[in-house]
């Protein structure tokens, strides 16, 4: 099924300093869109108003899967993210983390699917300690399974290579290769190799953001 | 401009009425007179309030910011016609019963609607982003309104009260001589017409600060 | 309907259960609760003594007690999601109603427990007059009810905002003090000795008061969650 993400003349600005300025993208199918730019240009802004979280000022997001547009109250179906910004239960164990995300997005055979994040993830040992007793590299590896737990359509990833050894960047680009067949990606990161190797295209923000191609 | 000299000689007749006109000297005697200007105050506030939820409503629906600022300025005068009902209220009760404040449920819980409409604007005040502050403020404006039929007509009625009998009672009778009925009519009508017109006068200027601080915000 | 009706439920009761994992093996919270309600009632009760004391005091201690305990339970469940940065996960996994219904069913679990814990201790300790312990728990329950519809989505308000402790404060208070006389008073009536028949429409009014605050939160809940 044909999907991709419209983003029309959005706009954000916070205590009247705009931060996004009429911003328009198209990300298409199987594409992996980069963004990229410095500290304090708005990276993570855009990335939670293209996932709802954050309203832009002007301008809307539209999540499009086989010419109709999916609606609000349920696009938690169809994307994933992960950020440094966005935290798991402090006390619920990592298998308890990725149960309780696996069941709320209805995920079918949900024991089957955590087995094999935790595999992926090679997580299986920390499958019992409770996230906040975790490192930073493995909760950051917790965070993209579960993510991923329901097989989002649209994939968006903060710095995902924050706090993540070789071996972690390797599962992050996995990641990419298999989404990028069934979905889209949106990357914001510092990294200018990941930039031009993973990126089918790039938005690049500047503070006082003029995005550019 | 007509309307409002109609209006201002209507108060000025209302306000002479209160004070000149001799008022039947049986019940509350010369203490009527406050009724007067009591109860109008305290419809009004309530009034005020409704106009708060509807304009809270239509903000969620639409997003359109002229809604938020009609609710806010009705939810002021609101706040400010229920605070002046109480005043005096608590002057009727120092010349009834002794003192300005004895906790009857009617005073307590005018209190507390003052209360929940003071946290509406305790909460607008501790939200910084417009759209975010507007958004909650409905929100709260809707679900404070709920609270407005128990605090006022529900809850007083269930316990044993010193005010005197509500003029809209159980048993659906009009218990107030017909020319205290009449002027209480009247100045219904004037309290009702000032409210329309501080409203009125409040949200154009709520506007044209709006409109200002977006030009000095564009560089306009 | 239906089956929307029983989905929602049941995610609803994955976030309640999650907030419970949670206030379990943080414990902080609970142990707080207990230790205040067993210190406050064996205090009152050391205080008052063999002494009898009128029906309406016993009542309006007992209700001050659980309102002050209460304030533990409160606020925690929104603010907690923003300040541990957990609130965007649970926006991108299920819809606020869901969440809604699950924080509703977390907070009022403990509120129940609480109110039951501080009633077992007052009859322990303090042994009111009247002996109605089901028609006083009854109350209590109802109360709770209306409590935790109130102060769901007020908490959910607050979290929004700079300060959001001392503002819930401000917010809720207002909102639960007829609650709390209602309920204070229908608690003095059976310390009086009276029947179910006798405070039936009082718990009915409780329980109106509920559907009312749960329903019209129901409806606003989508515009407070969502940025």
């Amino acid at each position: 099924m044909d999907s991709y993400i419209e983003i029309k003349a959005l706009s954000k600005s916070f205590d009247n300093k705009p931060v996004i300025v009429d911003l328009n993208w198209r990300i298409d199918q199987g594409k992996c869109c980069m963004v990229a730019g410095p500290n304090g240009s708005g990276k993570s802004t855009l990335l939670k108003m293209i996932c709802g979280l954050l309203q832009p000022k002007e301008g809307r997001v539209d999540f499009i899967l086989a010419g109709k547009k999916i609606k609000p109250h349920v696009l938690f179906r169809y994307v994933g993210l992960t950020s440094p910004d966005l935290n798991l239960y402090g006390k619920l164990t990592v298998f308890e983390n990725l149960v309780l995300f696996a069941r709320l997005r209805d995920v079918q055979n949900w024991k089957k699917k955590i087995t094999e994040l935790l595999d992926f993830f090679e997580l299986e040992k920390f499958a019992f300690q409770q996230f906040s007793c975790l490192s930073t590299g493995i909760k950051q590896r917790l965070k993209l399974a579960s993510a991923l737990v329901h097989e989002p359509l649209f994939l968006v990833l903060d710095e995902p290579g924050a706090g993540l050894d070789h071996t972690g960047k390797l599962m992050i680009y996995k990641v990419l290769d298999q989404q990028l067949k069934k979905g889209l990606a949106v990357m914001a990161t510092n990294d200018e190799e990941e930039v031009k190797k993973y990126g089918s295209e790039t938005i690049r923000l500047n503070p006082f953001s003029q995005p550019g191609g | 401009m007509l309307l409002k000299v109609i209006l201002g000689v209507w108060v000025l007749a209302v306000i002479y009425t209160a004070f000149y006109l001799p008022i039947p000297q049986t019940g509350l005697g010369d203490l009527a007179r406050i009724i007067i200007f009591h109860v109008p105050l305290a419809w009004v506030g309530v009034i005020s309030y409704l106009v708060s939820m509807i304009n809270s409503i239509r903000y969620l629906r639409k997003e359109d910011r002229f809604y938020d600022i009609k609710a806010r300025c009705s939810a002021e005068l609101g706040l400010l016609f229920t605070m002046l009902a109480t005043i005096t209220g608590a002057i009727f009760a120092r010349s009834t019963w002794g003192m300005f404040w004895n906790w009857d449920p009617r005073q307590t819980t005018v209190l507390i609607l003052l209360l929940v409409y003071g946290a509406y604007f305790a909460l607008r005040s501790a939200l910084p982003d417009e759209k975010v502050q507007a958004r909650l403020a409905s929100v709260y404006s809707i679900f404070a309104f709920v609270t407005v039929p128990f605090l006022v007509f529900i809850i007083p009625r269930l316990y044993h009260t010193l005010h005197p009998d509500p003029i809209l009672n159980v048993s659906l009778q009009l218990r107030i001589d017909s020319f205290l009925l009449l002027t209480l009519i009247a100045s219904l009508v004037a309290f009702s017409g000032l409210f329309a017109w501080i409203y009125n006068l409040q949200v154009r200027l709520m506007v044209l600060n709006d409109v200002n601080r977006q030009e000095i915000l564009r560089g306009d | 309907m239906a089956a929307r009706l029983f989905a929602s439920i049941r995610l609803a009761s994955l976030v309640a259960k999650k907030d419970l994992i949670e206030e379990l093996r943080t414990g902080y919270t609970l142990l707080t609760i207990f230790l205040f309600v067993v210190a406050a009632v064996a205090m009152t009760s050391f205080v008052i003594g063999p002494v009898l004391i009128p029906a309406e005091l016993h009542a309006v201690l007992l209700w001050i007690i659980i309102f002050f305990a209460s304030q533990f339970i409160f606020n925690r469940s929104f603010v907690k999601e923003e300040e541990q940065g957990t609130a965007s996960a649970l926006k991108l996994s299920t819809a606020p109603l869901n969440v809604y219904l699950g924080k509703l069913l977390s907070n009022l679990t403990l509120l129940s427990g609480l109110v039951l814990l501080t009633l077992f201790c007052y009859y322990f300790f303090v042994a009111p007059p009247g002996g109605g312990f089901l028609l006083v728990a009854a109350i209590a329950i109802a109360a709770s009810t209306c409590l935790a519809g109130a102060s769901t989505i007020l908490s959910a308000l607050a979290a929004k905002a700079d300060a959001g402790n001392a503002l819930f404060v401000a917010l809720v208070f207002p909102v639960i003090l007829p609650i709390l006389f209602t309920a204070a008073k229908l608690t003095e009536v059976v310390f009086r000795g009276a029947i179910f028949q006798e405070i039936i429409s009082g718990l009915l009014f409780l329980i109106s008061i509920a559907v009312v605050l749960i329903t019209l939160s129901v409806l606003l809940f989508d515009y407070v969650w969502r940025d």
